[in-house]
C-alpha cells in the first residue's frame, strides 16, 4: 500500500502491516499518534524538549516490539503503557522528569508572570506533584481513564489510584490558584 | 458509575490538549529507525510458526482430556495395554 493509501486507511489495517515489518505503515502511525503522545508526555515531563526526546524514544520502542503485538485493536493502550514505562524509567534514573522542589514553587514569579499561559501554569503545578501522583491525575484528567485503566495501566493498586487522583487533584488546584491571584494582580497592575 | 473527577481540572486538560502537529518530528522518528532486516522478518515468521504448532501439538494432547469421562476412558485404555502385554507374554 502506498503512503497515499496509507492516509486513508483504518488504524487496525496500518498496525496490521506495520506489525509485519511495514515501515510505511509504522510512520503513518508515528504521523497519526504523535500529537496525543507528545500533549501525553508533555502533561507528565515539565520539559516540552524532553518530552519529545521521549517520544521518540517510545515510537522506536514501539516498532522494535511491534511483532510481539499480540492484539493490534489495542495499539492504543499498549503505547500508552509503553509511554508510561518509558516515563518511569527516566524518573528512575534521572532527575530531569522529577518533581520541582517546593522552594521554586514561585520563585522568580515576575518572569514567569510575563510569559504565562494557562497551559504553562498546568504543567508547572503538575511538576510539583510526585511522580507516581502526577501520573495518576494525567491519566484520569487528561487521557480520561477510569481508576481501574488506571490501576491496569501503571500496575499500582485500585486504593492507591483513588488517593492519588484525589489529593493530586486537589493539590492542583491549590498551585494553580496560586499561580492566578499572583497572575490578576500583575494584570491589574499592568 | 464514573469516577467523579473535577469540572474545572477537566476544563484546564481540555485546553491544555493542543493538536502538535510537526512534520519535523516525524521525519526525526523516521530517520532514527533501525531497519527490519530479512533476517529478523524470518526470525518473527519461524517463531510465529513455532509457536502456531506447539499451539497446535498441546491442543492435540490436551483435546481428550477434555472429553467427559475422559479419567474412565484413559483408565480403560490403560487396563486394555495391561491386558495386551500380559496376553503377549504368556
Amino acid at each position: 500500500m502506498n503512503r497515499a493509501g496509507l492516509a486513508e486507511a483504518a488504524e487496525s489495517v496500518i498496525v496490521a502491516l506495520a506489525v509485519g515489518g511495514d515501515r510505511d505503515a509504522f510512520c503513518e502511525l508515528v504521523a497519526r499518534r504523535q500529537s496525543w503522545m507528545r500533549n501525553l508526555l508533555r502533561r507528565l515531563c515539565h520539559d516540552p524538549a524532553l518530552a519529545d526526546d521521549l517520544a521518540q524514544q517510545v515510537f522506536l520502542k514501539a516498532w522494535r516490539s511491534l511483532p510481539r503485538l499480540r492484539a493490534p485493536a489495542a495499539f492504543g493502550s499498549w503505547l500508552r503503557r509503553l509511554a508510561i514505562n518509558t516515563w518511569l524509567g527516566e524518573v528512575r534514573s534521572a532527575p530531569r522528569c522529577a518533581p520541582l522542589p517546593d522552594s521554586d514553587e514561585l520563585g522568580d514569579t515576575t518572569a514567569f508572570l510575563l510569559t504565562a499561559t494557562e497551559q504553562l501554569d498546568l504543567d508547572r503545578a503538575l511538576a510539583r506533584l510526585a511522580p507516581d501522583e502526577r501520573l495518576c491525575v494525567v491519566l484520569a484528567y487528561h487521557e480520561g481513564l477510569s481508576h481501574g485503566e488506571i490501576s491496569a495501566a501503571t500496575s499500582l493498586p485500585l486504593g492507591t489510584v483513588k488517593s492519588h487522583v484525589k489529593r493530586g487533584a486537589e493539590r492542583l488546584r491549590v498551585l494553580l490558584a496560586a499561580y492566578q491571584v499572583p497572575a490578576q494582580e500583575h494584570a491589574h497592575a499592568g | 458509575m464514573p469516577d467523579e473527577l473535577d469540572p474545572l481540572l477537566l476544563r484546564r486538560f481540555a485546553q491544555s490538549r493542543a493538536p502538535l502537529a510537526d512534520a519535523r518530528f516525524v521525519a526525526q522518528v523516521e530517520a532514527r529507525l533501525p531497519a527490519y532486516s530479512l533476517r529478523d522478518r524470518l526470525l518473527t515468521a519461524l517463531l510465529a510458526a513455532l509457536q502456531a504448532g506447539l499451539t497446535g501439538v498441546f491442543t492435540g494432547i490436551a483435546a481428550p482430556l477434555r472429553l467427559r469421562n475422559a479419567g474412565i476412558v484413559a483408565l480403560a485404555a490403560l487396563g486394555f495395554a495391561v491386558w495386551s502385554i500380559v496376553q503377549s507374554s504368556l
